[in-house]
């Protein structure tokens, strides 16, 4: 009645600028829709990065109490997290017959919860030149401290959730989202799980992480025409856009799955990661990092290059990035590239960071339970240098079977996903 | 055992008893402790004024790349310190299986750098705004242009120690960054034991770094009732009032059994298992004895082993005394009346929190107990992570 080692996917949540939740972001994929905007929850003028894709339309998420959730209520990444984790737990009929909580695992990627360093910075101008206990003491929130960290998200799922397993947050830039769904599935073919809650959250549409970034000029700065300015592999690209968000899933044993007659909406066949020991920002011209959480995805899922349909890109559309993850896909697909539709979902919804890798992996299941597969946006003349079969203007309807998604993220961890069609 | 195996062949430490491994362990054999006043800042008025200072540090003397220096983090840098000494320790020097070698670290709470990244952003308060007015983030951008080199907005991520020890070793294979909590450096080395057992990487450096002494931790956790106010750390002690803020690196060098006899390394411990589980209680290290006893139940399972097979115990002792009382109580469910000798050491060097379960792990590497130990740790996320480590005699060397 099912491998015990063998990872299914029964439950897919998300929030992105797109939508408030997995169908609708899914559908707004596929429409072509584009969420970069001037930003709105905060005055960008006097910033050289006046653009992103905020979230705008949220769901309520109900279930934790309010000693828990008061504190975090407006730690934008947790309510995100919170949201995406329920339509995750409801979508695998979690809610209704809740599983031995001992075999429950937390698999989360997240980063520091920068929007409310501009709350202990204010307070930090007090006693900075004075730090004595009378300055500082008036200042201390006690819940500031877990507000700032990146286990912030996992212990209140966990709390939310009532998982009692292992629990663990990865905190990996870019690369975060990715990493925790390929923790979970190693949490459960090692049999530290049945089921595993797993995904990442972020939101960094903020005035700190917009000056850091444009700062490394990493940033698009097409402020004019927001909605053209994330534009993955096309020669006009300058940067990425910043995006905030969530995305989880529930993984399962395919015997626990099978045991409960959950569905099956996928499988998470494989995962490899990587670092590129090269540089802290740059990423190896050669793409040798990605190539190598590529081969290792592929050989971790036991399956060939050709047995690959479609590229979930990472595609940040920053010069570098489309550049050198065109390569590692040439190298590692070799002859089979022209057989190969790629796609980066940045285009029309930005980059969600730690959330990113989880998000996409999402759309990539969408993509195969649906055999579509989603254009990249704005992609009008492709960089020569990025020379893929590249889905451009409108969804392309193929069979799929099998689909790779990429994650590369700053501090050079990469990490790559192989995923399934499941059983409809 | 299946050659694939993972056993430990070298340990690297910088801790405020020493700058080396080495140094480290001479202090610990000569029992000198390295808790003393703060001297890192002005703590003369706070109510915790003890901590566990590493010193006489030169960064641009021991790492590598002298210009990295200054785009790393505190933590950052003891990690790169730490990763050097492992390596040497294993004689492991260049790996020609270093584009597959792991690399799961667990860095500590400063490593967003919030000393320097609060400064730039509290330029931006208002000259005449009221007490607790948030910044104006509108001027963030005019501020931090001309103040901040733009590599610095970097150093916040908390990937940036796995990212320089990955640079400075050249360690290219699977890898982690894990989410700083007093639990997360076991939670490195459990993933660097799988990695290598399941054949992920040949080999793998695990273990974490902290460095958590400055006014905002020690506030935030005072505050929060973890630290002493008579700056004596006593785990398990009856005065026990709280820990003591320490400051460490601890990385360890751990590879498949067939790897280490073919180049003749020394054979100083296995992993035999690890565990974890999380308490679903409040902010803090888990009071529930339930979440160290399903731990370490966990690993003993993986381990294939019995609660009698264990001959030494070393807890987290944090010396929160409501900590302490749940250690204690988990550990008498576990062994019955039966509980092996224990160590528990943080009076000497402190809590060094993300790093706490690597160098509790190191320091039992180089004094082993007569058989199987249990190690656990507890992170403030909620976390308990449970390891089960078997020494190996002098003999193991192939």
């Amino acid at each position: 009645m099912g491998d015990e080692r063998r990872v299914a996917v029964t439950g897919m949540g998300a929030v992105t600028p797109l939508g408030p939740d997995l169908p609708t972001s899914w559908r707004r994929l596929l429409e072509g829709r584009v969420a970069v905007d001037r930003i709105a929850a905060w005055d960008p003028a006097r910033f050289p990065v006046q653009i992103a894709a905020e979230v705008r339309e949220e769901r309520e998420a109900d279930g934790l109490d309010e000693a828990s959730i008061g504190p975090h209520r407006h730690d934008r990444r947790i309510r995100f997290a919170l949201q995406a984790a329920d339509e995750a737990w409801r979508s695998a009929g979690l809610d209704l017959l809740p599983p031995d909580p001992t075999r429950v695992g937390l698999s989360v990627g997240a980063e520091a919860g920068r929007k409310l360093l501009q709350k202990v910075a204010g307070d930090y101008g007090r006693w900075r030149d004075e730090p004595t206990l009378e300055a500082v003491v008036p200042h201390i929130d006690p819940h500031d401290y877990p507000r700032l960290q990146p286990w912030a998200p996992t212990r209140l799922l966990a709390r939310r959730f009532g998982i009692l397993g292992p629990a663990r947050t990865s905190s990996t830039a870019c690369t975060s989202g990715a990493q925790a769904l390929g923790r979970g599935l190693q949490m459960i073919r090692r049999g530290d799980a049945d089921v595993v809650l797993a995904g990442g959250t972020d939101a960094l549409v903020e005035a700190f992480m917009v000056t850091g970034f444009a700062l490394i000029s990493a940033l698009s700065e097409r402020n004019d025409d927001p909605r053209r300015a994330s534009r993955p592999f096309d020669l006009d690209r300058d940067g990425f856009v910043l995006a905030e968000g969530a995305g989880f899933a529930v993984l399962e044993s395919e015997a626990h799955a099978r045991a409960r007659g959950a569905r099956i909406q996928g499988w998470l066949a494989g995962y490899g990661s990587s670092l590129n020991a090269y540089r802290i920002t740059d990423s190896p011209p050669d793409g040798s990092g990605a190539y190598q959480a590529m081969r290792d995805a592929l050989g971790d899922a036991g399956v060939s290059p050709t047995e690959v349909d479609h590229v979930n890109a990472h595609g940040t559309s920053t010069v570098m990035n489309d550049l050198s993850e065109t390569r590692a896909i040439h190298r590692a697909f070799g002859d089979h590239v022209p057989h190969l539709p790629v796609s980066s979902n940045k285009g029309q919804m930005g980059h969600l960071v730690a959330a990113a890798g989880a998000v996409e992996a999402l759309f990539g299941w969408c993509t195969l339970r649906d055999g579509v597969v989603p254009a990249t946006a704005n992609l009008d003349q492709p960089d020569p240098g990025c020379d893929l079969d590249h889905v451009r203007g409108a969804p392309r309807e193929v069979d799929l079977r099998r689909a790779i998604s990429n994650s590369f993220g700053f501090g050079g961890s990469n990490a790559s996903l192989v995923l399934e069609r499941g059983d409809g | 055992m299946s050659d694939r195996a993972p056993v430990i062949t070298g340990v690297g430490m910088i801790t405020p008893l020493g700058n080396d491994r080495e140094a480290t362990l001479a202090s610990l054999a000569a029992g000198d402790s390295a808790v003393g006043p703060i001297e890192r800042f002005d703590a003369s008025t706070f109510p915790w004024p003890a901590g566990a200072e590493v010193r006489g540090f030169a960064p641009r003397k021991v790492l590598p790349d002298r210009k990295a220096v200054k785009l790393m983090s505190p933590p950052a840098r003891l990690a790169v310190a730490a990763a050097l000494d492992a390596r040497r320790h294993a004689g492991d020097e260049a790996p020609a299986d270093a584009d597959d070698g792991g690399l799961f670290v667990a860095a500590g709470y400063e490593t967003i750098d919030l000393d320097s990244v609060l400064r730039m952003m509290a330029a931006c308060q208002p000259p005449d705004a009221a007490e607790g007015h948030p910044i104006d983030v509108t001027r963030l951008w005019a501020e931090a242009r001309y103040r901040m080199n733009p590599l610095n907005a970097l150093k916040i991520l908390p990937n940036m120690a796995l990212a320089h020890v990955s640079i400075a070793l050249g360690l290219r294979g699977a890898n982690s960054s894990i989410g700083p909590h007093g639990a997360a450096g076991l939670q490195a080395l459990a993933d660097a034991g799988r990695a290598v057992s399941l054949g992920e990487a040949p080999f793998a450096l695990a273990g974490g770094a902290d460095s958590p002494i400055n006014v905002f931790m020690v506030s935030y956790f005072g505050a929060e009732g973890l630290l002493s106010r008579r700056g004596v750390c006593e785990p398990f002690g009856p005065d026990a009032d709280g820990t003591v803020p320490g400051e460490a690196a601890a990385m360890v060098w751990i590879e498949g059994e067939e790897r280490a006899r073919a180049r003749g390394a020394a054979l100083l411990a296995r992993l035999r298992g690890c565990g974890q589980a999380h308490g679903s209680g409040g902010y803090g290290p888990p009071r529930e004895p339930d979440v160290y006893l399903d731990a370490a139940r966990r690993a003993l399972a993986e381990a294939g082993l019995e609660t009698g097979d264990v001959r030494r115990w070393v807890p987290d002792g944090w010396g929160v005394p409501a900590v302490d009382r749940a250690e204690a109580l988990a550990a008498d469910r576990l062994f019955g009346d039966r509980v092996p000798p224990r160590r528990a050491d943080k009076d000497r060097y402190g809590h060094a929190f993300a790093a706490a379960g690597a160098l509790e792990v190191a320091i039992s590497v180089a004094d082993p107990a007569a058989g199987p130990e249990l190690i656990w740790s507890a992170g403030v996320d909620g976390t308990v992570a449970a390891l089960v480590l078997e020494p190996l005699d002098a003999g193991g060397r192939a």
